[in-house]
């Protein structure tokens, strides 16, 4: 199992190595190079000529190391970027750690809040449409959730913020209270956008959930739990259930990385000061030290739970720890997961892949 | 006289044979001997006959939103940008079928005109995929183990992000509009395709006819264009159908955030943020576009399904 752990570790750490030089590498696709464009924003404010503006270019070329051979100034980034130094934004002149810093509670409070919903609603749910899958109300439910899987989630944000917020004005539309002024005013501003942010997962987990579960419910050993007259219940959770999480586990990554994309949308709407409108402010503001540390940020925040998943799978499932399978042989990786991008939106397909997750639940 | 006519009429070269028969009897493809292959108009009606009913209702809604992208200038609407300040937020009415917005836009004309912009940015960015995606998989497939482990690292490295916070990234140092949103996303797509045609190629490359045309002598290159790329095209272009619907989807919402089309330009994500700040006064402009968007994207991803059920077939 060591072996197993210390691979899946090399893998993440190579993986990230590659993010890095993807985000590193982005900032030579501004017209001129990065000190062009410092310079065009400082031009803004005084009125520099042409020589004046050459000679800035060269200036902050020499002091923000741009001369150097790519490889040196690749690694002097890396090495900041190990030290906790992601540059100052170009705006607001503060670290953009600290920025991160300041707003980083909302998100995660959305992230952690979304994926509980989801997982809380979604797990009984998908048991209960996959038990259900012969009657009309596991097939009700299933339809629907389908439903909310092609809806762009955007859209759904949007209504629920006009008829709850400002039709009904059951809870704010706009405006958050952060934990620290206490758990009741928290909660009241931040219930809505939790779970409309939870919509799409909750419908991905039924989903999914449901797949695996009825592939359990048709096998061998589910009959032969049947054959031993257990009672229902113990079938259901002890023989079933435990084997159909495997994928959920799986899920969970995609779904923290799907959250990452609709905390984006959903805190824009919502106008919550975190991470998302960090984001897009600083795209407004072509600010891109700042949006390089947050894309940086998703990046690492993905890898971390994709390894956690594998290692999570790697220590409940048997065949791994003992062993005889490596992580990617038992079957539990839908061969969707990877495949399919722009899962920070409705991921339409994902689920309507049959052949792909057939392939792959073994 | 008999040579004037000859002039107007094909020389006559059948031989007494009858052309039209002849004709169909080159055309026909090996295992039909009697000729009567499906061509054009009864292949397509065997194909519409043999997808599902949510396929075609699909493919039809696609077809009718796709030529009034096309036909937009000339269909007879409104000005999508004339304002009308005395009709402000106005509800359906036959004028304005949708109503209007909050300058009194016509919603209708501006929902057709969006239709434009809409699948102009899933073409674009459809492009941008296939032709990144496209030899990154061949190669990944087709090279060494080396360059293949390399080229799928960086595939996961690509994927592991959120797509749609990478491409504000890519936005934030190409600047907002629609092209370079769709360019982005279009990047952020193409390890996914990368990865699908990889993994079709690799059982393809030991089939028995690659293995045979390499003996015969035929070139690498050849080998894969002209007999590992078409076969592997399959699922590459159901995928390309599923990606469509989500380019729709993220098109719109980069759009919604203000990074995509630039108003005063008719666009269904912009519009429907702009329709949002007045739900109280007018609810329906909120309703409208996001319907269109769900129906424009369900429609290519149930024209992707179909599409699917033909390439299982053949």
């Amino acid at each position: 199992m060591l072996t197993t752990i210390a691979k899946r570790l090399l893998t993440s750490v190579i993986t990230l190595l590659v993010c890095s030089v993807l985000i590193f590498g982005y900032r030579y696709l501004i017209p001129g190079g990065p000190a062009a464009d410092i310079t065009n924003l400082a031009e803004l404010g005084t009125s520099m000529t042409k020589a004046q503006a050459a000679r800035q270019v060269q200036a902050l070329s020499v002091r923000f190391g741009l001369k150097k051979p790519i490889y040196v100034q690749y690694w002097n980034w890396l090495d900041g970027v190990f030290h906790g130094h992601l540059g100052t934004s170009f705006f607001s002149q503060a670290p953009v750690t600290t920025v991160i810093g300041q707003r980083m509670a909302p998100s995660f409070e959305l992230i952690i809040g979304a994926l509980l919903v989801s997982l809380l609603v979604g797990v009984p749910l998908g048991m209960y449409t996959a038990i259900r899958r012969d009657r009309a109300i596991g097939r009700t439910l299933l339809a629907i959730s389908g439903l909310q899987i092609s809806v762009p989630d955007f859209w759904l944000a949007t209504i629920n913020a006009a008829v709850f917020g400002l039709a009904l004005h059951w809870f704010p539309a706009v405006g958050y209270q952060p934990l620290s002024a206490g758990l009741g005013p928290n909660l009241h501003t931040m219930i809505l956008p939790i779970l409309t942010l939870s919509i799409v997962p909750t419908a991905f987990v039924i989903r999914h959930l449901n797949n695996s579960m009825t592939q359990v419910l048709r096998s061998p050993y589910v009959r032969t739990c049947w054959a031993m007259g257990l009672p229902s219940r113990q079938v259901y959770f002890n023989c079933a259930l435990r084997n159909a999480v495997g994928p959920i586990i799986t899920l969970i990554p995609l779904l923290v990385a799907s959250l990452l994309g609709g905390t984006v949308l959903v805190e824009y709407i919502f106008n919550i000061p975190g991470l998302g409108t960090a984001i897009v402010t600083a795209v407004e503001n072509q600010d891109y030290p700042m949006t390089q540390g947050l894309v940086l940020l998703a990046g690492v925040i993905v890898a971390v739970f994709n390894l956690l998943a594998d290692l999570t799978i790697s220590v409940i499932d048997p065949r791994v720890r003992k062993g005889s399978a490596r992580i990617s042989d038992v079957g539990w990786r839908f061969g969707a997961r990877r495949a399919q991008p722009a899962i920070g939106l409705a991921a339409v397909a994902e689920v309507r892949e049959p052949a792909a997750v057939r392939e792959d639940v073994v | 006289m008999s040579g004037m006519a000859a002039v107007g009429d094909a020389p006559d070269t059948s031989g007494g044979l009858d052309i039209p028969d002849a004709r169909r009897h080159r055309r026909a493809r090996p295992g039909s001997p009697d000729g009567s292959e499906e061509t054009g108009w009864r292949r397509w009606r065997s194909a519409w006959s043999s997808i599902s009913v949510a396929s075609r209702i699909g493919l039809v809604i696609t077809i009718v939103f796709v030529l009034a992208a096309i036909l937009a200038p000339v269909l007879p609407l409104q000005d999508p940008l004339a304002q009308r300040l005395n009709a402000t937020n106005g509800g359906p009415s036959l004028h304005h079928f949708f109503g209007t917005d909050y300058l009194g836009r016509d919603v209708f004309s501006r929902i057709v005109y969006g239709t434009r912009s809409s699948y102009e940015g899933v073409v674009v960015g459809l492009a941008v995929t296939m032709i990144i995606g496209i030899p990154w998989g061949l190669v990944a497939g087709f090279g060494g183990t080396v360059l293949d482990e390399v080229l799928m690292r960086a595939a996961d490295g690509l994927l592991s992000f959120p797509a749609i916070v990478l491409a504000l990234g890519f936005i934030s140092v190409l600047g907002p509009s629609l092209y370079h949103a769709m360019i982005a996303i279009g990047v952020v797509a193409a390890p996914a395709v990368a990865r699908l045609l990889r993994s079709t190629v690799l059982p393809i490359r030991r089939a028995e006819y690659v293995l045979v045309s390499g003996a015969l002598g035929a070139s690498r290159l050849r080998i894969v264009l002209r007999h590992v790329l078409p076969n592997a095209m399959g699922p590459v272009l159901v995928q390309g159908f599923s990606l469509g619907s989500i380019f729709l989807i993220v098109g719109a919402a980069l759009s919604f955030l203000g990074f995509g089309v630039q108003p005063p330009a008719p666009s269904w994500g912009a519009d429907l943020v702009n329709a949002y700040q007045y739900f109280v006064v007018n609810p329906f402009g909120t309703v409208v576009p996001g319907l269109i968007i769900t129906i424009a994207a369900w429609s290519i991803s149930a024209v992707g399904d179909g599409v699917r059920e033909l390439v299982l077939l053949n």
